[in-house]
Order: structure tokens, then sequence, then C-alpha cells
């Protein structure tokens, strides 16, 4: 089985408690954001006018670009599909960053290291949801075995209720 | 050694259970606890962050006095008993000279202290408490008590099939009584969605029916629909028949509003307001999701009304699933602690404009220029000291200029805060409040939801106190000790006494669900002078006013005054909120300010490109009463007429002692003419205004 976290965007209302549940729960400080939620311009969808979020965040890739570009092997992808950084390795030389072609890999100025979506790896060893998740007011952030997110999805009302 | 700590988030007005992690006696963070009740564990952004709140080092941590001029930003800490002892004697000698209505109470947003801060003001003997319930919320409370006896919400915990959200961006703004996330669960269920916005909000775009109304044209757009469903027979005509007063005149005032005049108001092609009526009079149960943008203008009063009538008249007023008014649990009532009953008839008679705006008199709240004015000319009798709690009326308050021209000349004020605002600054003495994670109290004493909790003491940040406490500190320095218990615990045992619990009791529970009956008015009526619902409200007849909701054109507005238009060609809304920050707050919040870290206006493209205004460039905004700077947000999601600018802004960074009151804040912009005020509320109008736009670089 492989985690993933998939946003059904939807049904994003861009609250941004995600951003804000990810922050305290990776003690981030101003700068880094390991799931990031942007204004779309308003489009027109099935005949109405609408307003959409985009959201960023690490899709923890099968073959990830960051761990190839990392010359300090300090970016490792777990056999539940969670690319994490080690923090004690990371040199801070941003290669990581450059290389990511979602831009989504983030830089702490604090600790001059990189930072990324682990999923919330501590809180799953705990039985726990994502804090991202867990926190989400439009319930738009799954989670869980890739191969059942999709499916999930299409089940929504479902799962909600 | 890591602790969780069950607790109930106040901040905004409060009611989402979270969890509270604390270590080594620090408070390290804040999540949602997924099995409370009203949030199944979704937070907003500002809860979240709280801890970098409590943790702020600007906080206000010690009782402080003014040591330079008024404003000069000059500070010296002084103990709690100096602080109290002096304000009591200042209170003292005001009350003896000028007489107790002379020292006026005032608080922000509801923020669960309100019954402390009520008995404190009738005990002392003024009838004068400023706040934001002429404009906010008390309009739904007052004008539903006088239609239908009591005040509605939402009922989501029985799925409404149909929400009309009107005013009002309950995701992201979690405003009065409502956590957002119980609107998304209805939505998910497939519920049918009508959204009344000027402005294009998620909700908008989601909606069945998105109607981009004219802004303040809320109640003919609310009789027109009524208008419908009456020439439509869409209404519950059994309902109708046995619990309305008034539906011959009703009906006689609704036919004065025809689709297509209502049209011409509201901008709302017919067809599609049509549209929008029949799918809430014919979807059920259905409910309306109402929010302060109708209280804000001159039709505040009649937009409730009107509201309150497609309730009633489409038979979704006290029906699982439409608009319910929750049982109180038996505990000893908000209004009741508040002792309203106890202030003097002679000193209830003194309120500042009680005569002129006879519904919010009814609830004791008041205007706030009749304040301003008492101070600067001392008319109708001189004020001499605000004491303001949760509260920065230089931001939030209609005519800025105005309220700091009266917060620098009055000639005492304390304000007790959480920072150093813009209206802390001009104050004699500040007082550092305790945050929900500091105080023993029971959420939400101020409400009408289904739940009741407690809010546990966690941590003791400096000397920062409750303001439960503080007002009855206060309190027993003037002569109000018989009315308080010893401590606030004993308080607290008070107020839960009719339920049998102690305060140890109750704060050990997650929460208490308090029992909800529906269609009580089969039994008893409606608690109205005639039993029914009152179309014709028999109360608003008896104080002089029109018995019957109708609409009023703003007086600043492109149809009233059409010469207006060359100079100040756009109408200016100041509503939008938001998703991170709640009214004046949170602008400290690091993490927050990274989100939104300047005040933004939406422009639509092609009024930008006329203008020569880019996305993302800074802006004047002008109205006659002065101008302000934004940042330009260029969007199709709002009318070419329309610009939206945001509210509540100020710097907390300018370390000046005015914190940059001036530069982006709306209500420089706004009016407090009283032209502008519903009749029987005094609501002033914050949300139309005519203005002009232009590159500030």
């Amino acid at each position: 089985m492989e985690f993933a976290l998939i946003v059904n965007t939807e049904d994003c209302v861009g609250c941004h408690a995600c951003e804000i549940a990810c922050k305290q729960e990776h003690n981030l400080p101003v700068g880094p954001r390991l799931i990031r939620i942007y204004s779309d311009e308003p489009r027109h969808i099935n005949g109405k006018l609408q307003l959409r979020y985009k959201v960023a965040c690490c899709i923890q890739c099968s073959h990830p670009p960051c761990k190839d570009a990392c010359p300090v092997n300090a970016i490792t992808r777990r056999p539940d599909g969670i690319t994490v950084i080690v923090e004690e390795l990371c040199n801070g030389c941003k290669k990581c960053i450059e290389a990511c072609p979602y831009g989504v890999m983030q830089f702490d100025e604090v600790r001059k290291v990189a930072r990324k979506c682990d999923l919330c790896a501590t809180r799953l060893d705990k039985g726990l949801k994502p804090a991202c998740v867990a926190v989400c007011p439009s319930h738009c952030i799954y989670f869980g075995d890739r191969k059942n997110i999709m499916q999930r999805l299409g089940k929504e009302k479902s799962i909600i209720s | 050694m890591e602790q969780v700590i069950k607790s109930n988030c106040r901040g905004c007005h409060g009611g989402c259970g979270v969890l509270v992690h604390v270590e080594d006696g620090r408070i390290t963070k804040i999540e949602g606890n997924p099995d409370f009740p009203t949030n199944h564990g979704a937070m907003c952004s500002r809860g979240l962050a709280f801890p970098r709140l409590v943790y702020h080092p600007d906080r206000l941590i010690h009782p402080m006095k003014r040591a330079g001029q008024r404003g000069e930003g000059k500070w010296q800490q002084i103990s709690w008993g100096e602080a109290l002892d002096t304000i009591a004697a200042k209170y003292e000698k005001i009350k003896e000279k000028y007489g107790a209505e002379a020292i006026v109470l005032g608080y922000g947003t509801g923020r669960n202290y309100e019954g402390f801060l009520y008995r404190f003001a009738n005990l002392l003997g003024t009838p004068n408490v400023l706040t934001a319930g002429h404009m906010c919320y008390g309009p739904r409370i007052a004008t539903s008590g006088i239609i239908s006896g009591r005040m509605t919400l939402c009922d989501y915990e029985n799925h409404p099939k149909c929400v009309m959200v009107w005013g009002n961006n309950v995701v992201i703004s979690n405003g009065d009584e409502y956590t957002g996330e119980n609107l998304s669960r209805t939505l998910s269920r497939g519920a049918k969605l009508i959204v009344v916005d000027p402005r294009l909000t998620y909700l908008a775009g989601r909606a069945d029916v998105w109607l981009q109304l004219r802004p303040g044209t809320d109640a003919a757009l609310a009789l027109g629909m009524a208008n419908i469903i009456v020439n439509e027979e869409l209404y519950d005509k059994k309902f109708v028949a046995k619990y309305v007063h008034g539906w011959d005149k009703f009906i006689e005032r609704v036919r004065e509003y025809p689709a297509e005049k209502v049209e011409e108001i509201t901008w709302i092609p017919a067809e599609k307001l049509k549209q929008a009526a029949r799918l809430y009079a014919q979807t059920k149960p259905a409910s309306i999701q109402w929010g302060c943008a109708i209280e804000q203008n001159i039709n505040c009063t009649d937009s409730v009304r009107a509201l309150v009538a497609l309730m009633a008249i489409t038979g979704n007023l006290d029906v699982p699933g439409g608009n319910v008014s929750p049982m109180s649990p038996p505990w000893r009532p908000v209004t009741r602690f508040a002792m309203h009953r106890d202030l003097p008839a002679e000193q209830k008679a003194k309120r500042l404009g009680g005569s002129t705006y006879k519904l919010a008199d009814r609830i004791a709240v008041i205007t706030p220029k009749v304040v301003w004015d008492a101070i600067l000319t001392g008319k109708p009798y001189p004020v001499k000291a605000l004491h303001i709690h949760g509260s920065n009326p230089v931001i939030t308050r209609s005519n800025a200029s105005e309220v700091y021209r009266a917060l620098s000349q009055v000639e005492y004020m304390v304000v007790a805060d959480f920072f150093l605002t813009p209206t802390a600054e001009l104050a004699d003495i500040v007082l550092p409040a305790a945050t929900w994670l500091e105080m023993e109290d029971i959420g939400d004493y101020w409400k009408r939801q289904n739940y009741i909790y407690p809010r546990t003491k966690i941590v003791q940040v400096g000397e920062c106190w409750s303001d439960h406490q503080i007002f009855m500190e206060l309190g027993k320095r003037l002569g109000q000790s018989a009315y308080w218990q010893e401590n606030v615990e004993a308080d607290l045992d008070y107020i839960l006494e009719p339920m049998g619990l102690t305060w140890q009791e109750f704060r050990r529970l997650d929460y208490f669900k308090i029992g909800q009956e529906y269609r009580t008015y089969t039994k008893q009526g409606f608690p109205t002078p005639t039993g029914k619902v009152e179309l014709y409200s028999t109360i608003m007849e008896k104080w002089g006013y029109d018995p019957l909701p109708g609409y009023r054109e703003t007086p600043e507005s492109p149809v009233s005054k059409p010469e207006m238009v060359k100079e100040y060609p756009y109408i200016l809304i100041t509503g939008a909120r938001s998703p991170v920050f709640f009214t004046s707050e949170h602008r400290m919040i690091d993490w927050l300010r990274e989100i939104v870290p300047d005040p933004i206006v939406e422009i639509h493209p092609e009024v930008a490109g006329k203008l020569g205004i880019s996305d993302g460039q800074w802006v004047f905004i002008e109205s006659p009463r002065g101008r302000i700077k934004q940042r330009a947000k260029l969007t199709i999601g709002i009318d070419p007429r329309v610009v939206a600018a945001q509210y509540g802004w100020w710097f907390p960074e300018i370390k000046n002692p005015g914190h940059g009151w001036q530069e982006s804040n709306i209500n420089i912009l706004t009016d407090n003419d009283p032209a502008g005020y519903d009749v029987a509320m005094g609501a002033d109008n914050l949300r139309v205004l005519m203005c002009k736009i232009y590159p500030a670089t």
C-alpha cells in the first residue's frame, strides 16, 4: 500500500485552515507552506461563473526528482510511499527545490533546511489522519491508499454522511 | 510531558470543540475535536493559529496607566489593585457629578462576557452599553423577537434540502452561531443552494441560483420573492390561515414589489428572481442562512422582517431542517444574570437614542453616534467615561475620524484587550484581558444554539484576567459586593444552579446537549402580542414605525444622488470577509498575515483597465469623507459598477501609537449621518457608499 493525499478542489472553500494546521504540526516559521491554497481566476464551469481554489502540495511522486537531486541523500522514499527529508542530513543546498517539477518543495530560513509534506508521518504512526485532512471544514482533502482514493472521491457523499 | 485538554475555541464567537496540547505548562498546539457535534473536528485558520496570539510578544500582560499625553504611546505598569482602585474612584466621582449615564460601557462582537458586562452596567446604573448589536446580529435577534417571538437558526442537524445563504460567507467566516462545516455537510448531501451576494464567493459560484444584487437592495429582493410566492400560491396555506397576523395587509404590501419593479431596483432579472423564489418555496425543508450584510444599511429591520416572512409563509419556521428557535438550557439565563430588570426606570429612560431607536432600546443597545455626540457636544448630556472591552471602534465603527476625535476628547477611558490597538492607545488605563485558554467559562452563555460546553483555564499568561473577573472585582469596589459571588467559579455555580450542576461537575463534561422541540406554536402559539407571526407588526405600529416591511433607497446611492455619480461613479461595498482575520483582529499573527498581507479591494477588470489600475497595485479609494489605500484585485466576480473593499485593517507593525489607523481603514470612508440609519435599530450604513478609485502609485 502507498499513501497519497488528493484534494477535491470542487469542494475547497479557500479557508486556508489546512495551511495553518500544517504550520502548527510541523512547527514552521513564516515562509515555508507545505500545503498552499491559491485563489483561481473566476471562470465558467458547467455554464456558471464559479470561484475555485488551487491547492499545491507534494504529490509523493513514485520517482521523486527531489530525492534524485539531493547530493547528501537526505531525502528518502519510505515503503509506504511517503517521501521524507531527514533534517539532520539536509545541508540546505536547495537542489531539491530546483528539481521539484510542482514547485512545492519549501525552504525553512530559520533552520536552513528544505521542508516538504510528509503526510504527517508522526501522526500516521499514532493512527491519526494528516493534520490538514482532520481540520478541513469542507472535507475535501482525501487521504489513504492511493489506489482507493479516486474510488472514494466518486462516493464522496457516503464518506461524509 | 504532553497533556491534551478538551475545550472550546472562542477565537471568534466561539463554538468549535478543540483539543489543546500542553507541554510543560505551555500550549503547543490546538486541533479540532473530531467528536464534537458542532464542528466534527473542523477548524478555521484563526482558531488553529491561536497559540501565536496567546504568546505574542506584543500581548498586553500587565495593567498599565498612561504616562504621557493621551495617545502618545507612553505607559507605566501598575498593579491590578491600583488600576481598579483608580478606575473605581474616577467612576464614583463621575457618577456623583454627572450621573451613572455619563459612563458608557462598551464591547465589540459577542464574546460571552455580555452577561457580566451588563450586570456591572445595570448595577452601576448606566443605561448606555455600546456594542456592535445595533448593526450586527442584534437586529436579527430583536426583529425576530417582535415578529415571530424568537430568533431562529438553520437546523443543519436535520438536513435542510435547500439553503438560501443571504449576505453571508459562512464557510470562511463561521459567523454568529454557525460553523461553516455544517453547511458543507448539508451541501454534500445534495441540498439545493441559493446565494444572495453582490460578490462571487465560493458559495455563490456553487449555487443553483446566484442572485448578484445591487448592494443594499436586500429588502426589495426579499419582498419580490414574497410577491412571487404569494402570486403563484406557493405558500403554506394552512400555516398562513392559522398562524399569521396581518396577511391581507402583507399581501397588499408585497403587491408593490412585482418582479419587474424588483429587477429595476435590485438588478436581478425577473426570471432569475422567480427561479429562486420557486426553488426556496417548493423545496422542503428550506432554511435561510443570513448574515450581517442585511443589517448594516438603512433597510435593516425591513430585510429581517421580510426574510422572517419568507420563512413563515413557506412553512419553514420551527420545523426540522428549517429555521428553528433553539431551546434554552435550564440555567440562569444571560438576560436574568445581566439584571436588566434592575436598571431603575429613570435611568433606563436616559438611554442615549433610546426614544428614537425603540427596537434597539428593547434589547438595551445604542447606536454609536449618540455617544460621540454626547462626548463632543455635551448633548443631550455629557458622557465623561468610556469603559471598553474587546472592541476597537477606531477601526470598526462608521466615520472613524469622528470616532477618533471623540475618543481623544473623552475625559476618561479604560480599555481591556489583548493588544494595544489604535483604540487602546487612546486610553488612560489599559487592562490585560485573558483569552479563552486562560479562564473558566461556560460556553456560550450568550448564544442560542443547542449545545453548551465548558472552557477551563489551561494557562496563565502574565497578569491577564478574564473579563468576568474584571467586572466582578471592579463591581465590588463600586458597592456591588452583594451581587457578585466571592470568585468567578462561584458565579458559574450560580448560573448553573437551576440545572442541578456545579461548575466542578460541568467542567468535566465534553458538552451538554439541549433538547429541541419543533412546531411548539401548535401548542402555545408564537410569543408575540397576537400569538401569531406578525407580518404586520403590532409592536412596530405601536412605536410609530411602518408595521410592514418595505424598501427605501440608501441616501447615498446612484439612484438617490445621481448628481454624485460624476465625481463618485462606483458603489463601494465594505463587508468582504477574509478567511484569516476576524473583524479588526489577528493582523499581528504572522502565520495569518503571511496568507493575507495587505487589504484587498476587488475591481472589475474592465473598470480597472479604464482607470489604469493593474492587478496587485495600491489604489486610493475615496468617498466624500476621505480616502484610504488598498491593493487592487481584478476579478470578473464583481459587477463593473461595484467595488468591494475589505474592512478592519490597521497595522500593528507600525509602531507609532496610531498603528496606521487612517491608512486602509474602511471606516474613514463610511458615513454615520443618521439619515442613513434604520429607523428602529439605529443600524448605520456600513455597506453601501459611493466612491472613486484611482492608482496610488
